[in-house]
C-alpha cells in the first residue's frame, strides 16, 4: 500500500563534506588546465605591476554609480567636442601604433571580464574561485575575441564619412509644416517652382578610434556593473 | 519545368522563368536589391520603398513587380539608387541607430544591415522621437514606437499568417504607429502572445522580453545611464560606418557567449522546431526560421514563450525513495540497485507478465523504443502501452482498417492547399495553434471552405462557412448520412473506387439504414445541413478532413474515424494534393510513441508482436525469446493491477494518475502495486504514489528526434546541460538494462535510430546525417532515404495495393441516469497544456489564465443563477469536482466545457468513467454527464481582464499600404526623382 504524497527529505551534505568535495573538484580542474593556471597568473601579474587590479577593485565597489557618472560627463558639449579635436589631431598625425597597444589592451580586457564574471557569482569567493574558472573555455576565446575586436580596429573605413546632420542643419524640419517629410515638401516645391538647384551636405570625418577605444573600453566595465543595475 | 522568358537585366540579355519578382531576378543575377519590409513567408508588404527600381524605364517596387517577357530591368544607375536611398532615409527618420547598445544587434538586425550594404552616407532626415510611449505591458514581448519603421510586417503576420487580427498600422495618425485592438495596451488586447509580430520584426522594436538586457554586452547597463550613453556614442561618433563597423565587432564578441540550438517544441504534435537563444541556463528568445518544415515563422505561445518549467524549482535534481509516507533524496546508485533487485524479485517470483511499463508522448522515439525493448527483450513481456491510447489509437485504428498507414495521409501544406477543410470534433485553434493558423490563412486569403462540426462554438466554429452542432457521440451517424446521399445523387468517385479501393459493394449496402431522415433524428441536425455538407464536398476539388477527440474519446472512436475515412475513399479524396484524412495528434510525440513500438500488440513500425517472421527478425537482433501474445494495454494493465496480477509497474513521463478516465479507481490500482517507478521531470500526481522516482531530462536537455502529425522525424539538439542530477531518459532505461544483464552500449540516440531503423522497414532510410539541422524526414521512410510527404499516391500498404471499405455500425454514447442532466465536455486551452504542470511554471502565462474555470451557457446561467465566477460542483456517478463559471456563448444549452488543464479539484477525471472505445480501450472521456451545484453563487471570474478571450481583434487584410500611400505627406520616392530630374534639366 503506498499512498500518495508530496514530502521529500532533501539529502543533507554536511559543510566538511561539501568542502571537501568542492576542494577535490578544483584540484582536477587545477590539474586539467595547468597551463591556463600559469597564464592566468602572468597576466595577474602584469595587472598588479600597473595597479589596474586596485583601478578595478574601487570600480566594483562604486559600480553602476561610477559609469553613470563616467557617461553623463562624458556626453557633454565640451567634452564631446574634445574628443572630437582629438580624433582630428590623431588623423593628423596618424602615427599611432596599434599594434604596439595590442598586448596590453588585450590582457586587460581578458582579465577584467573574468574579474567580473567572478562577482557574479557570489556564493564563491577568494583565489580559490578565481583558479577554479581558469578551467573555463571562455577565458581562451576571450582572448581570441579580443584579439579580433583589435583587429578589427584597423580595417579600412575611408568609405564611411559623417552622415548625421550638423544641427544648425537639422533645424527646420521639424513641426508646424505642411509636410512633416521633407521629400514629399520638395516634391510640392519642385513642381511649383521647377529648378531650384540642390546640393548635397557632408563633410567628412576622420579616425573613429577614440570613440571605438572608448566602447571597448566600456564594454568590461559594463560586464562589472551588470548584475547590479 | 516553368515557362521561360526573355529580359534585359541591367543592360545585359537574359533568359529567366516566368512569374518572378524583378527582386528576385535582380539577385539571382548577382545584383543585391534593399528590402526591408520584404519577408519570404509575408511576400511583398511594399511599404518600404528601399527596393525601388527601373522597369521598362518606370520606377517600381522590385518586391512586388513580376517580369514579362521583354521587360528591361535596371537595378543599378544612379537614379534607382537615389529613389532608393530615399526608402531608406525615412526609415531612419523612424529608427535611431545605437546598435552597440541595442539587444538586438546579433547580425540579423535587417535595418542595421541594409544601412551597411547601401552605404548610406548622408541622412536627409534627422531621426524623430515619436509621442508614444514603449509598450511593456505584455508578459513575454514589449513595442517600442520609437523604434518602429512601420514596415508593416508584424501587421501581415498578425492578420495573414497568425490570423488573430490584432494588429493594425494607425495610418490616420500624425505619427503612425502599430496598435492593439482599438489602440489598447498589449496586454489587454486580444492578442494571443504567439510571437509571430517579434519573430518578424526587422528590428528591436517589437523585440521578446526575454532579450531585453541580456543579449549584448552594453546593454543590461541601467536605464537611466544608457540614454546618455546612447547620446554620446551619437555625437563622438563620426558617422553611421563608425557606428556599425563598432556594433559588427560587438554583436561577434556575443556570437560567443549566446548559443543557438535548433530545437523541437515539446507541447503539442504539430511540431514546431525552431533555434533557441542561451545564455548559460538563461532562455532569451525563440527564434523560428523559415527553414522549419512543419511551422516555418510560426509558433504559439508554448512554443514561444513557454519554457519556464526547465528552470523550474520544483523540477526533480535527485532520485526519490520511498519511506513510509514520504520520499527521501537518494543517490543514483541506491535508486537503481534497488529498482534491479525489485524487478528481479518480481521477475523471479511472478514471472514476466506480473510487469509492466509505460511510455510517454513526451519523450524520444529512441526513448520510446528502449523502453518497449526493456520490456520485450530483458524481461521478456509485452506489456508495454503509451499514452496515446488516451486520445489517438482510435483514429490509428480506423486508418488501419481502410487505408493501411495510421497517420496524416499527407502534410500540413496539403491541409492549406485543400479546397474544402472539414473539422470534426477538434478545437484545432486551440489544441493545435500553428496548424489552425494554416486553414484560418487559406480561409482568408485563399477562398478556402471551412466546415466545422463540434457541440461547442470555438473560434474554427466562428470562421466556418457552415458550422454545425451535432448531438454529442452522433458523428458517425451524420457521416454515413452524407456519404449514402453522395452515392446515391451519383457523385462518388467512381473511377478512384474502381482502380483503387476494394469492398464497394457490401459497404454500400451498410450505409443504406443511414437515410436522412435517420440522421435528422439520430443527430439534430436538419437535412437541408446534411444535403448542404454533401454539396460543399461534391463540389470542392479536395477535401481534407481534420479530427481529434471529439471523435476519437467516444464509445465509437474507432467506427467513427473509419466512417471518415470511408468518405473520404467514396469522394476519391486520397493520394492526392490537398486532400485526406488528417487525425491530428495531440501530444509532440503521440505519433512517435506508438511509431516505435510501445504498443501490446506491435514492435516499431506496427508489425505485429503476433506474426512469427517479425518475431523471429527482433529475436535474432537482440538475441532473446519474446512472447508471442500481445500484452495488456493501460487500461488492461489497471484491472489487471486490481485484479492482483500486476504487480510492477515502471512508467515515464506520464501522469496517468491525472490524464487517465476515473482516476480514482486508477488511484487505488496505484496504490495496490507491489513496487512503482515513476520517471519524470516533476513530482507529478501519479509520482505521489511511486517507492521510486527518477528525474529525467526535459527535451532542452538531450538529444533525440520527435514525430510529429504529419508523421515527420525531426531531431532535437542538445541545449542545455540536464539540470542537478537528473539524466536523459534513454540512459536512465540503458543504466536498468545493464543491471538486469543486458549488454548494451548505446553511447547516443543516433545509435538507437540507426538500429530501429535497421528492424522496422518504416524507418529503414532514417538516419541521423538526413536529418541534420531542419531537414526531417516523413515516414516511411525508402532505404535510400526517399520519404513520403504525401501518402497513397500509387496505392494502398494492402497485398494488392487497394484500400477496403469497412463497414462500421453506430454505437450509442453512454446514457446517464436523468439526475445527471449536464453534459459535460473537456479539452485544452491554448495557453496551456494538458494537465498543466509545464506551462503554469510560466509566470507570464499563469498571470494572463491562472486556473480551468468552467464554460456555462447564457441559458444555463439564467435557468441556475450562475455568473463569471459562480463556484460549483459538478458531479457524475464517479467522483466530484469544484471549479468556477465562466458564462459564454461558446457552450450552448445543457453543455458545458471543462478544460482539462487542472491538476487539482478542478480535474475533468474526477468525473469520467472507465467506459472505452469498444474496439481500442481508449477513455469515452467525451461521454460524460453530471450534475451541478452551486457551492458559492459570487466570486470573482476566473479569467482575468488581461486574457486574450476579453480582447477586440480588428480583421483586415494585412498593413493596408494603401492608406500608407493616400496620406499627404507621402510621396513615391520615384515620383521625386523624376521631377528632380527634369528640373536640373531645366535649371
Ligand atoms: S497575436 Fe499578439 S503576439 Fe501574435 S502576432 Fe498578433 S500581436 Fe503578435
Ligand atoms: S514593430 Fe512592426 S511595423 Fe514596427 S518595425 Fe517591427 S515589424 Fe515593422
Ligand atoms: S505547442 Fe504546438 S503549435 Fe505551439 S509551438 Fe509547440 S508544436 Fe507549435
Ligand atoms: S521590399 Fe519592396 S517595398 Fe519594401
Amino acid at each position: 500500500m503506498a499512498k500518495a504524497t508530496k514530502v521529500i527529505h532533501r539529502m543533507e551534505v554536511s559543510p566538511e563534506e561539501k568542502r571537501r568535495r568542492d576542494l577535490e573538484e578544483i584540484e582536477t580542474r587545477l590539474l586539467d588546465n595547468k597551463d591556463a593556471v600559469h597564464e592566468l597568473f602572468d597576466v595577474l601579474e602584469q595587472l598588479q605591476k600597473r595597479e589596474i587590479l586596485q583601478t578595478v577593485k574601487s570600480l566594483f565597489a562604486k559600480g553602476d554609480e561610477v559609469m553613470d557618472i563616467l557617461v553623463k560627463t562624458a556626453d557633454s558639449k565640451e567634452t564631446a567636442n574634445s574628443i572630437k579635436n582629438l580624433l582630428l589631431m590623431l588623423g593628423t598625425l596618424g602615427t599611432l601604433n596599434v599594434q604596439q597597444l595590442e598586448p596590453l589592451i588585450l590582457k586587460v580586457n581578458a582579465g577584467i571580464a573574468r574579474v567580473a564574471e567572478l562577482d557574479e557569482k557570489k556564493e564563491q569567493q577568494g583565489y580559490v574561485t578565481l583558479l577554479k574558472s581558469l578551467n573555463d573555455p571562455e577565458v581562451k576565446r576571450a582572448m581570441a575575441v579580443g584579439a579580433a575586436f583589435l583587429k578589427g580596429l584597423g580595417i579600412n573605413q575611408d568609405e564611411y564619412e559623417r552622415t548625421t546632420q550638423k544641427p544648425e542643419h537639422q533645424k527646420g524640419h521639424t513641426d508646424g509644416e505642411q509636410f512633416d517629410d521633407i521629400f514629399t515638401k520638395e516634391y510640392h516645391t519642385l513642381q511649383k517652382e521647377n529648378g531650384t538647384s540642390r546640393q548635397a551636405s557632408g563633410d567628412s570625418g576622420g579616425s573613429w578610434l577614440i570613440p571605438a577605444g572608448l566602447l571597448l573600453a566600456a564594454i568590461p566595465i559594463s560586464l562589472l556593473f551588470k548584475k547590479k543595475s | 519545368m516553368s515557362e521561360q522568358i526573355n529580359v534585359t537585366i541591367n543592360g545585359k540579355p537574359a533568359v529567366i522563368d516566368a512569374n518572378l519578382s524583378a527582386m528576385q531576378v535582380l539577385e539571382d543575377h548577382q545584383t543585391e536589391v534593399p528590402s526591408v519590409c520584404y519577408h519570404p513567408s509575408l511576400g511583398a508588404i511594399e511599404t518600404c520603398d528601399t527596393c525601388i527600381v527601373k522597369v521598362n524605364g518606370e520606377f517600381v517596387r522590385s518586391c512586388s513587380t513580376k517580369l514579362k517577357s521583354g521587360d528591361v530591368i535596371d537595378g543599378v544607375s544612379a537614379d534607382v539608387k537615389e529613389a532608393q536611398v530615399i526608402g531608406m532615409d525615412r526609415i531612419l527618420k523612424n529608427h535611431e541607430l545605437y546598435c552597440t547598445v541595442c539587444d538586438y544587434n546579433n547580425g540579423t538586425c535587417e535595418v542595421h544591415n541594409t544601412v551597411k550594404e547601401m552605404k548610406v552616407n548622408h541622412q536627409s532626415m534627422p531621426f524623430e522621437q515619436k509621442p508614444y510611449e514603449i509598450d511593456d505591458s505584455n508578459p513575454f514581448y514589449r513595442y517600442d514606437p520609437d523604434q518602429c519603421i512601420l514596415c508593416g510586417r508584424c501587421v501581415e503576420a498578425c492578420q495573414d499568417v497568425q490570423v488573430t487580427e490584432t494588429l493594425t498600422i494607425d495610418w490616420t495618425l500624425k505619427k503612425p504607429r502599430v496598435i492593439w485592438d482599438k489602440n489598447s495596451k498589449i496586454n489587454e488586447s486580444s492578442c494571443v502572445s504567439c510571437g509571430h509580430c517579434s519573430t518578424v520584426c526587422p528590428c528591436n522594436a517589437m523585440m521578446e522580453k526575454g532579450m531585453e538586457g541580456e543579449a549584448g554586452f552594453l546593454t543590461g547597463i541601467a536605464k537611466k545611464t544608457l540614454r546618455p550613453m546612447i547620446e554620446l556614442t551619437k555625437n563622438v561618433e563620426t558617422g553611421y560606418g563608425s557606428i556599425l563597423a563598432i556594433s559588427d565587432m560587438e554583436s561577434a564578441m556575443r556570437e560567443d557567449r549566446i548559443k543557438k540550438t535548433k530545437t523541437v517544441c515539446t507541447y503539442c504534435g504539430v511540431g514546431c522546431s525552431f533555434d533557441i537563444w542561451t545564455k548559460d541556463r538563461k532562455i532569451l528568445k525563440v527564434e523560428p526560421s523559415v527553414d522549419a518544415p512543419a511551422n516555418g515563422i510560426s509558433t504559439c505561445v508554448k512554443g514561444k514563450f513557454g519554457w519556464d518549467y526547465v528552470n523550474s524549482e520544483e523540477r526533480l535534481t535527485k532520485p526519490l525513495i520511498r519511506e513510509g509516507d514520504a520520499f527521501r533524496e537518494a543517490e543514483w546508485e541506491e535508486a537503481l540497485s534497488l529498482i534491479t533487485s525489485k524487478f528481479k524479485e518480481s521477475l523471479e517470483k511472478k514471472g514476466p507478465d506480473s510487469m509492466a511499463f509505460i511510455s510517454s508522448s513526451k519523450c524520444t522515439n529512441e526513448e520510446s523504443y528502449v523502453m518497449q525493448k526493456l520490456a520485450r527483450a530483458v524481461i521478456g513481456t509485452n506489456n508495454v502501452d503509451n499514452c496515446s491510447r488516451y486520445c489517438q489509437t482510435p483514429a490509428t485504428m480506423g486508418l488501419f482498417r481502410t487505408v493501411g498507414h495510421g497517420g496524416d495521409s499527407g502534410s500540413i501544406t496539403d491541409i492549406a492547399k485543400a479546397g474544402l477543410v472539414l473539422i470534426v470534433g477538434s478545437n484545432t485553434d486551440e489544441s493545435h495553434p500553428v496548424l489552425a493558423t494554416r486553414v484560418k490563412r487559406a480561409h482568408k486569403l485563399h477562398g478556402q471552405r471551412l466546415i466545422v462540426s463540434d457541440i461547442r462554438r470555438h473560434e474554427m466554429a466562428d470562421r466556418a462557412d457552415l458550422f454545425f452542432q451535432p448531438k454529442p457521440g452522433s458523428d458517425l451517424v451524420w457521416l454515413s448520412a452524407v456519404t449514402k446521399y453522395i452515392v446515391d445523387q451519383g457523385w462518388a468517385d467512381q473511377e478512384f473506387l474502381n482502380n483503387r479501393v476494394n469492398g464497394i459493394d457490401e459497404y454500400i449496402e451498410s450505409i443504406q439504414k443511414f437515410t436522412l431522415e435517420y440522421a435528422e433524428e439520430a443527430t439534430g441536425l436538419s437535412k437541408d445541413t446534411l444535403i448542404n455538407i454533401a454539396e460543399e464536398i461534391h463540389q470542392a476539388k479536395t477535401t481534407a478532413v481534420l479530427w481529434a477527440m471529439g471523435v476519437t474519446q467516444h464509445s465509437g472512436g474507432s467506427d467513427t474515424s473509419t466512417a471518415i475515412s470511408n468518405m473520404l475513399l467514396i469522394t476519391g479524396n486520397y493520394g492526392k494534393p490537398g486532400a485526406g484524412s488528417y487525425p491530428l495528434r495531440g501530444h509532440n510525440n503521440v505519433q512517435g510513441a506508438s511509431d516505435f513500438g510501445s504498443m501490446p500488440d506491435r514492435f516499431p513500425g506496427y508489425e505485429k508482436v503476433a506474426d512469427d517472421e517479425v518475431r523471429a527478425k527482433y529475436e535474432k537482433a537482440w538475441n532473446t525469446k519474446i512472447p508471442a501474445e500481445k500484452g495488456l494495454n493501460n487500461h488492461e494493465m489497471i484491472d489487471a493491477i486490481h485484479e492482483g496480477k500486476l504487480n510492477v509497474m515502471y512508467l515515464k513521463g506520464e501522469d496517468m494518475g491525472i490524464v487517465d478516465s476515473n482516476i480514482n479507481y486508477v488511484h487505488e490500482a496505484f496504490e495496490k502495486l507491489d513496487f512503482f517507478v515513476v520517471q519524470d521531470i516533476f513530482l507529478s500526481k501519479t509520482a505521489e504514489f511511486a517507492d521510486v522516482v527518477l528525474p529525467a531530462s526535459p527535451s532542452l536537455e538531450k538529444e533525440g528526434t520527435f514525430t510529429n502529425t504529419e508523421r515527420r522525424v525531426q531531431r532535437l539538439y542538445q541545449a542545455l546541460e540536464p539540470l542537478g542530477d537528473s539524466r536523459p531518459d534513454w540512459e536512465i532505461i540503458q543504466d536498468i538494462a545493464n543491471r538486469l544483464g543486458a549488454d548494451w552500449h548505446y553511447t547516443h540516440p543516433s545509435e538507437i535510430m540507426a538500429e530501429a531503423a535497421s528492424l522496422a522497414p518504416l524507418y529503414a532510410g532514417v538516419t541521423y546525417e538526413r536529418l541534420e539541422g531542419y531537414n526531417s524526414l516523413q515516414w516511411p521512410v525508402a532505404a535510400d532515404g526517399t520519404d513520403s510527404p504525401l501518402l497513397f499516391l500509387d496505392e494502398f500498404p494492402f497485398p494488392d495495393g487497394k484500400a477496403r471499405l469497412f463497414p462500421v455500425d453506430w454505437t450509442k454514447p453512454l446514457e446517464f441516469e436523468k439526475e445527471y442532466d449536464i453534459h459535460v465536455n473537456n479539452g485544452r486551452l491554448l495557453e496551456h497544456f494538458h494537465e498543466g504542470n509545464m506551462t503554469y511554471k510560466s509566470k507570464g502565462i499563469s498571470s494572463k489564465t491562472p486556473k480551468a474555470f468552467l464554460e456555462v451557457s447564457p441559458e444555463l446561467a439564467a435557468e441556475r443563477g450562475l455568473e463569471d465566477g459562480t463556484l460549483v460542483r459538478l458531479t457524475s456517478p464517479y467522483g466530484s469536482v469544484k471549479v468556477e463559471c465562466l458564462v459564454t456563448d461558446r457552450v450552448k444549452g445543457k453543455e458545458v466545457y471543462l478544460p482539462m488543464n487542472d491538476a487539482g479539484e478542478g480535474a475533468i477525471n474526477y468525473l469520467t468513467s472507465s467506459q472505452a472505445d469498444k474496439d481500442t480501450d481508449t477513455p469515452a472521456y467525451k461521454e460524460i454527464s453530471a450534475k451541478l451545484e452551486v457551492l458559492k453563487a459570487k466570486g470573482e471570474s476566473p479569467l482575468p481582464r488581461i486574457n486574450h478571450r476579453n480582447g477586440d481583434p480588428q480583421p483586415q487584410m494585412g498593413v493596408r499600404v494603401d492608406k500608407k500611400w493616400a496620406r499627404k505627406d507621402y510621396v513615391f520616392p520615384g515620383d521625386l526623382v523624376k521631377l528632380r530630374k527634369e528640373a536640373s534639366k531645366r535649371g
